[in-house]
């Protein structure tokens, strides 16, 4: 644990993970922490307005539990079923059996390693994800920002937090009540602001490198937006 | 007080206490599973039976008919039903959809609700293996099958360090039972802990030391192979092997070790003649058949899950008076050589021994299912030799013709090439080509 971080007497119910330069630092969370992230994700969810009932493909792998396995209980909440699948290359071809067979309305979770899978298995993902919400992670935001057809949306992680774009694609969310996110000169700062079971103070974070955007967005939320560079 | 069971009442209900509440459940589960499932009220028609007909489980024995994978596909076929005809489940009821493996053709989605029985009875057996409230427990899987789910250990009080189910997250598998000390693990595959030794000896880690706070492993998937059996008892690791009971539920051996204990409380299971419909005795070679006694999001009644197994319902040493069952293979993976029944594990252990052929990867070529010798594609680390390939494949070749009784021809290829066959660490164990 580094000067930045400070263990807390909160009884985690979970260890996720987040990254930092070298790997990867465990995250423990607490109830109330796993709870306030699944309102984050019900809060993004609710911009794209899906209707009730419809299938969202989410590629997840069990080590990035501690940010989407909440997503899973917001979709629950929202009447929205979660497909599962990994976004590796492996498993490509479940993406592309899922995308044909169960028609969701978005994809969470597409990252470069997807991609390369769906090609190699003869597969345009313009094609498989035309029409499609797609939340993505930074190493493929550029390839899918410039299918046609496709709403390409930011999804990062900023150290320990999740950032998400909403409908209106203006700028990656974040929970602003539980987390500050400052700019540096070298790039972005983050602190936790309540009690959690691993407290943050002022950890730099170089990338993904952006600024944060503290003013209300078209979507109607409040919380703050980083504007990723 | 710590009871050696979760569920003690249920989980050691006498015989004929279960069998009475078997009956209760499958009296007010059925009409919800023809409901539910339309190709259980296509199939149910075409054998001219109702719900009505149904007064008793021997009436059930005698009168439900069958269903399998065939019908399933030819269901799903026909009339484009994703589900092959067993759930009709939409949202809200239906909060999520898992797939199985899927190493031929598009994989089979596995519904899920808010609250499934796969989740009440894998805390049965988390339990068994000694996981407590307040324990953490290493959770190394893949999402698809399940999604993410961790609902079912924080619901028992447990605090899940979930892992992707691949070797580069070993490193930070072993950090974690080192300092946060999980008393259990949930899920290792023979692919993974081959890894889990080369990689111990890469960080040079004292794996009685990282391994010190485990009471307990699960290992599913497939068939536990010798050499990995050994390196977990080497490491101070228990396994305990987990299967499924045609989705419906889980099984899992105890710490007996004596065959895996079906939940009888949640599907009834039969072991039926391979080649008929007629019950088979305990102690012999039967087909295993599922029907959920409860009212879930997928319904199968008299599934024929094409899975061989010998059926025990004796006591368990462990208290528990749930059916055990000890399981052989697939049927489907049966090959006849001049006659004689082969199946994968009565050639796991001879090519595991072999000491290039450690992560035991092979496939049986079964283009029908007579044949007239065994083929094999073997796999073998090429970085592990102790001669030509063709020795090696020659040394199998004789090994097995000795044990078995069978010719057999063995074509050596590399590891990395076998592992690209099938999901993460996991190979279909018979090809047609």
């Amino acid at each position: 644990m580094s000067d930045m971080q400070t263990a807390s007497p909160i009884e985690p119910v979970l260890v996720g993970r987040y990254p930092v330069p070298d790997g990867q630092a465990f995250l423990p969370l607490g109830a109330r922490e796993l709870r306030g992230i699944g309102w984050f994700w019900q809060d993004i969810l609710e911009t794209a307005r899906f209707p009730a009932g419809a299938n969202i493909l989410l590629a997840a792998t069990m080590d990035q539990a501690a940010q989407l396995y909440p997503l899973e209980l917001a979709a629950a909440d929202l009447n929205l079923v979660i497909c599962s699948a990994e976004p590796s290359f492996f498993d490509a071809g479940r993406v592309e059996s899922i995308l044909r067979r169960f028609a969701p309305v978005a994809i969470v979770g597409v990252g470069a390693a997807m991609l390369e899978g769906l090609r190699a298995g003869g597969h345009d993902p313009a094609t498989l994800f035309g029409g499609m919400t797609a939340w993505v992670w930074p190493d493929a935001y550029d390839a899918v920002a410039a299918m046609s057809g496709v709403t390409a949306l930011r999804l990062a992680e900023v150290g320990p937090v999740i950032a998400v774009e909403c409908a209106r694609g203006k700028g990656a969310h974040f929970d602003g009540r539980e987390w500050a996110i400052e700019a540096t000169d070298s790039g972005l700062s983050v602190s936790s602001r309540l009690p959690r079971a691993l407290a943050f103070d002022r950890m730099p974070i170089e990338s993904p490198a952006g600024r944060v955007d503290a003013s209300p967005c078209a979507c109607g939320l409040s919380s703050p937006r980083i504007l990723f560079a | 007080m710590d009871s050696r069971y979760l569920d003690e009442r249920i989980e050691c209900l006498p015989r004929a206490e279960l069998e009475a509440l078997q009956e209760a459940r499958l009296e007010s589960s059925l009409a919800h599973s023809l409901a539910q499932a339309p190709l259980l009220r296509e199939t149910w028609a075409a054998a001219g039976i109702s719900a009505a007909d149904i007064r008793s489980a021997a009436d059930f024995r005698e009168k439900a008919p069958f269903i399998d994978k065939d019908s399933i596909r030819a269901f799903r076929d026909r009339n484009g039903d994703q589900s092959g005809g067993l759930s009709s489940a939409r949202a809200p009821d239906l909060k999520g959809m898992g797939f199985t493996s899927g190493t031929t053709g598009d994989p089979t989605p596995v519904p899920r609700g808010a609250r499934l029985p796969y989740d009440l009875t894998f805390q049965r057996e988390l339990w068994e293996m000694g996981a407590r409230p307040g324990d953490y427990i290493s959770r190394v899987m893949f999402s698809f099958r399940f999604g993410i789910s961790l609902a079912r250990f924080i619901n028992l009080g447990l605090k899940p360090i979930p892992f992707e189910f691949v070797p580069r997250e070993l490193p930070r598998l072993f950090e974690a039972s080192l300092r946060f000390r999980p008393t259990t693990l949930a899920n290792l595959s023979n692919g993974l802990i081959s890894a889990m030794e080369q990689e111990l000896d890469r960080l040079k880690l004292d794996s009685k030391d990282v391994f010190a706070s485990y009471r307990g492993a699960m290992f599913g998937g497939e068939p536990l192979g010798v050499r990995q059996r050994a390196l977990a008892k080497e490491w101070g690791l228990e396994l305990f092997e987990v299967t499924s009971l045609g989705d419906v539920v889980g099984a899992m051996d105890c710490r007996a070790h004596a065959g895996f204990h079906a939940w009888e409380d949640f599907a009834l299971i039969e072991s039926i003649d391979p080649e008929g419909t007629e019950a088979v005795a305990d102690g012999e070679v039967g087909e295993l058949v599922v029907s959920s006694l409860g009212k879930d999001l997928t319904a199968i009644l008299r599934y024929r899950t094409d899975d061989l197994i010998i059926m025990d319902r004796s006591p368990c040493a462990c208290g528990r008076t749930h059916a055990r069952f000890k399981l052989l293979g697939r049927k489907s993976d049966q090959i006849l050589v001049e006659g004689k029944s082969i199946m994968p594990i009565d050639v796991w252990a001879t090519v595991q021994a072999q000491p290039e052929c450690g992560a035991g990867l092979f496939q049986m070529i079964r283009p029908q299912r007579e044949m007239d010798r065994l083929r094999l594609r073997v796999g073998h680390d090429p970085a592990r030799p102790t001669g030509p390939a063709d020795a090696l494949a020659g040394r199998i070749e004789a090994l097995l013709a000795d044990g078995l009784g069978v010719r057999c021809t063995v074509e050596i290829v590399d590891d990395a090439d076998l592992l690209k066959l099938g999901p993460p660490h996991k190979i279909p164990r018979v090809s047609k080509t």
